[in-house]
């Protein structure tokens, strides 16, 4: 048996390490979004590019000193990254370092909490980049190579982490990620105390392994997620538990758990008592102990769609536990499609409801949007989730991208409606109003875009006092419709709000509002007088959409403090608070990317030439490759179905293919006009994605799954290849002029994109993903621009 | 060794009174700025307010802060509601002398501690073990015999003690339990909050009426002006 060379056992161990650490990067959004919330997810970017830039400022400054030292550091550093990537979810989950999202406005010391928060999950990622960036440095003659293993292996991380997430736990996956940088440290430990070497980190990685069968770190979930409370409750016992690249999922029963949401005043009997899932720590659905327990929604809003008409075919969209369709089942539809994308969430919750066996139910494991564009079968009702959560949200849904209540959902939607079909969808009420403004806005524009001259006609919409349903039909409700709307309303004590003749005395008989600013705004949007109140009201309700699918973000900046004023700092804060985080997140993430990056490298600042060229080029490069990949992670999410198998399909791609071009563009040996050449080509090339991405994923989204992956790696792997290019050519060129200059580049490239990380979501909420595009190609642009501050050799 | 608690103790002794002067200060400019400058007129609920020692019924971390015109985060995902928001509920259903109350959601205990100033009997029902623990204890040292604290599920009420003259569920709730309105005397109210942790925008009033129809009728403590640039 012949062994690898020494050169080739340390490609494949920074393969190795860089593998492990994009696998833990991905589980650690994971891990974020269980504990605390999804926001966290674009944080654990910023934090990856934070350990990375810092790590190349610490090597700028110590290189001579750590160089000399590289044949045991290296396997030290690997050593450490994988000692730390557990370890620091067991210290974040301790006393002094525990945050918690929901009191971030409530006590001030959760911003320094949040701020601990950020450096301790911030060590591994610089361990990890200390180790890469020395050998970097080391073995600059060989950087192509090196650089394509650090690339290939990155890639590989991400199809690593879905095969985790399948296989482990949250907080087993740290453990075997850490196991994978130890082996990676194994392979290059140095011949001097060789066996000390072997057996020390030989016995480290036998600990990670044990400590993986036993995941000692306990999940610390906010007391204020959703699972934390039921699990307060008494007897509550966690039944199953199983882990997903779509979520950590958990079955959960206990004696108390019972569901009504939103029952009639009328009701007297026995509310029933249910099980319930939990995906990511938050509410996924009821579970329901027989079919027949699905009457209780007989005396909800919801049940007016089956007031009406007994609907043969039922569409049931986002479908999760399937209490919606055991209700169609119940109410005798014939041919029930459930659409879930969650197979988990289905899964646990078929023990009790059996869907799989009721011969009227066909399930689909699908996205809602794919089905949508896939299917070609037209249906008597369709039935969206509920919108909301009792009592508003807090606004914490304000990230998630949510494409199935965009206007182009909504239209394919109404394009699938038999020519009397409905379609329904339940909204919670809040304070101050959003959810149902937003929801009768996209429903006026699907209206209007399909021509419908009287929307009025069509749009029926009841109210209890904590829920909303509209009720649309594709053909005018008939007067017989109408009065059985007024008698389900009057039997059941709730007040018709939309209705085809409503008398203003009706809207407010059984649920009375103390003023008339719910139905004054609805009935303008329906009116059509729409765009005075997307103008003037102190909350986004202008429909979300493919290009900005945040249905959820509500909170205009300019509003807030007129909020503050009428509400307080602290619950104008909390009406909204998703937004806010990500505020706060942004600006702790520029404060440390400023202090752990670009102020240590100032002491080289004096020596340095070409200072305009080098902090433009380098500024744009971090910037514009940070926007497109933002872009390309929130398109690939409705595209690809879920933001996991975004995330891992674009970092991996991108990681790879701008590996491969960097790697080739080493070997062209361009002059400084080749390189606006190619820089040129990249600003083409995003502004021609900015106008046609989405077109192009539209037409993509009927392919099969092998289509889909192959589609996603041209589209993700064309701009990354060329994107490539211009890092290592700019270096290479500052190499030659002005070497001091290189670890400067570096530093600005670094806090750029950590800066650029949280900034592109706000852009993305703020102005939209073809947008946030524009910009990313105007980055590229200045780089071009900036490529003319210095003269051709 | 002697001295050293020699000097403890007249310390205590300076310092302990201080404090209680502190509260009570803290209770009187608490009433006039958070309740009374915003409507809260019913005389008897304020002066509960300005009985029942609040800072004794939050956890010690958030003692300095009782006071605060906020809510108060007391573990377990519960709150302890901001005092005017207390206030608002218990003016809201009018409490007078000889009524008979029942409370849904012990949580801290104080919402049950100003009621009990005023009615005949408070019976209060705590889902989570700790706080019922805790907060039966702290009413308990505080001396109100008239509270009738239990831990259990609010779903079922106290049908034992049952009609009520009011009922005030302190705990959101995504429907009111029918065993609830069951026990609510003919005629009386209702009263639970609605809104997510930390946000107090809106109160909605259940009321049983004599024809045996319920209504309910949204209160709004915080009112919303929609902005309008013209």
């Amino acid at each position: 048996m012949r062994f690898p060379s020494s050169f080739n056992r340390l490609l494949f161990s920074i393969a190795l390490l860089s593998l492990s650490m994009v696998a833990y990067q991905l589980s650690l959004m994971q891990y974020l979004s269980i504990v605390q919330w999804y926001h966290f997810a674009y944080m654990v970017i910023a934090i990856a590019l934070l350990g990375f830039g810092a790590a190349g400022t610490f090597i700028a400054l110590f290189r001579k000193y750590l160089l000399s030292r590289i044949g045991y550091l290296l396997p030290l550093f690997m050593v450490l990254t994988g000692i730390f990537m557990p370890l620091i979810l067991w210290l974040s989950g301790q006393p002094f370092a525990r945050f918690d999202t929901y009191l971030l406005f409530v006590e001030r010391s959760q911003l320094w909490q949040l701020l601990l928060y950020e450096l301790l999950f911030f060590i591994p990622f610089f361990f990890c980049a200390l180790a890469i960036g020395l050998v970097f440095v080391k073995y600059t003659n060989r950087i192509g190579k090196l650089y394509f293993s650090n690339l290939a292996g990155s890639g590989l991380g991400g199809l690593a982490a879905i095969i985790l997430f399948w296989a482990a736990s949250p907080t087993q996956i740290p453990y075997i990620t850490g196991f994978l940088s130890l082996l990676s440290a194994l392979l290059i430990i140095p011949h001097h105390r060789k066996r000390i070497w072997m057996i020390s980190v030989g016995i480290t990685a036998v600990i990670l392994i044990l400590l993986t069968f036993s995941s000692p770190t306990p999940l610390r979930l906010s007391q204020y997620k959703s699972l934390s409370q039921t699990l307060d409750l008494p007897k509550a016992r966690i039944e199953k538990s199983a882990n997903s690249p779509h979520g950590w999922v958990q079955y959960i029963t206990s004696p108390v758990l019972r569901y009504a949401p939103g029952l009639s005043l009328s009701f007297t009997g026995e509310v029933p008592v249910i099980d319930a899932v939990f995906s990511n720590g938050e509410w996924a659905g009821a579970v329901l102990k027989s079919p027949g327990d699905s009457r209780i929604l007989d005396y909800t809003t919801s049940a007016v769609a089956w007031e009406l008409a007994t609907h043969k075919k039922v569409l049931v969209l986002d479908a999760g536990t399937g209490v919606r369709t055991q209700y169609a089942s119940l109410k005798g539809a014939a041919e029930i499609d459930h659409v879930e994308s969650h197979r988990l969430v289905t899964g646990f919750a078929e023990n009790q409801t059996k869907l799989a066996s009721d011969d009227a139910v066909t399930l689909y494991q699908q996205d809602s949007r794919s089905f949508l564009a896939q299917t070609e079968k037209s249906y008597d009702l369709i039935s969206l989730p509920p919108i909301g959560a009792f009592g508003g949200t807090a606004g914490l849904g304000a990230l998630q991208e949510e494409y199935l209540l965009t206007t182009r959902a909504f239209s394919l939607i109404y394009d699938r409606l038999e020519t009397d079909g409905f379609f329904e969808i339940t909204v919670w009420l809040d304070y101050p109003y959003r959810n149902p403004l937003k929801i009768a806005a996209t429903i006026s524009e699907t209206l209007a875009e399909k021509g419908i001259s009287h929307p009025e006609q069509h749009l029926v919409s009841v109210r209890s006092w904590n829920t909303l349903t509209f009720l649309v039909k594709r053909t005018a409700f008939t007067q017989a419709e109408v009065q059985a709307v007024r008698d389900f309303c009057d039997h059941l004590y709730f007040d018709p709000m939309l209705l085809p003749g409503i008398t203003s005395e009706e809207r407010n008989q059984y649920n009375m509002l103390e003023d008339q600013v719910l139905f004054s705004l609805t009935d303008s949007i329906i009116s059509g007088n729409r765009e005075s109140i997307y103008e003037n009201y102190d909350f986004h309700l202008r429909p979300a959409t493919d290009d900005k699918p945040y249905f959820s973000q509500f909170l205009r900046l300019k509003s807030l403090p007129h909020l503050q004023e009428i509400f307080g700092n602290q619950s104008a804060s909390f009406i909204e608070l998703g937004y806010l985080i990500v505020g706060v997140t942004f600006i702790q993430s520029l404060l440390l990317a400023f202090v752990l990056i670009l102020l240590p490298l100032f002491r080289l600042k004096k020596n340095i030439k070409n200072k305009g060229f080098t902090l433009i080029y380098f500024s744009g490069l971090g910037m514009g490759f940070m926007f497109v990949e933002i872009v390309l992670i929130q398109r690939f999410v409705l595209y690809l179905g879920h933001p996991v198998y975004s995330v891992a399909a674009v970092i991996s791609g991108m990681l790879l293919l701008s590996g491969l071009g960097s790697w080739l563009s080493s070997g062209l040996k361009l002059s400084i006009a080749g390189i606006r050449k190619i820089m040129l080509f990249i600003v083409l090339l995003l502004l021609v994605y900015a106008g046609s991405l989405q077109w192009l994923l539209q037409m993509g989204m009927g392919f099969s799954i092998w289509g889909k992956i192959l589609f996603s790696l041209v589209l993700i792997g064309l701009p990354s290849f060329l994107m490539g290019m211009p890092f290592p050519l700019g270096l290479q060129f500052l190499s030659q002029r002005n070497e001091e200059a290189v670890p400067w580049a570096w530093g600005i490239n670094g806090c750029l994109s950590v800066v650029s990380a949280s900034l592109a979501t706000i852009l993305a909420i703020e102005v939209g993903f073809s947008v946030l595009m524009l910009l990313a190609a105007t980055a590229y642009f200045l780089t071009l621009a900036s490529c003319f501050l210095v003269k051709p050799q | 060794m002697k001295l050293t608690l020699l000097i403890s103790a007249l310390l205590l002794f300076l310092i302990a009174p201080a404090d209680q002067d502190k509260y009570h200060r803290d209770r009187q400019q608490m009433v006039t700025a958070q309740l009374e400058a915003r409507g809260i007129s019913h005389e008897p609920t304020l002066n509960a307010m300005r009985s029942v020692e609040r800072h004794r019924l939050v956890p010690p971390a958030q003692v300095q802060y009782a006071y605060e015109d906020r809510p108060l985060p007391i573990g377990f995902g519960q709150t302890i509601s901001q005092p005017y928001m207390v206030g608002y509920m218990t003016e809201v259903i009018k409490p007078t002398a000889g009524m008979k109350v029942l409370e849904i959601g012990t949580g801290s205990g104080y919402q049950a501690a100003v009621l009990a100033e005023i009615v005949d009997e408070v019976y209060t029902i705590e889902i989570v073990e700790e706080l019922a623990k805790t907060a039966k204890s702290r009413l308990e040292e505080m001396g109100y015999p008239n509270i009738h604290a239990k831990e259990g599920d609010g779903y079922f009420g106290w049908e034992e003690h049952a009609p009520f003259d009011a009922i005030i569920v302190t705990a959101a709730s995504e429907f009111i339990p029918p065993p609830l309105i069951k026990q609510l005397k003919e005629g009386g109210k209702m009263v639970i909050p609605v809104g997510a942790p930390f946000t107090t925008q809106q109160l909605m009033l259940v009321e049983k009426q004599k024809d045996g129809k319920r209504k309910t009728r949204n209160l709004l403590p915080v009112r919303f002006v929609p902005f309008t640039r013209n």
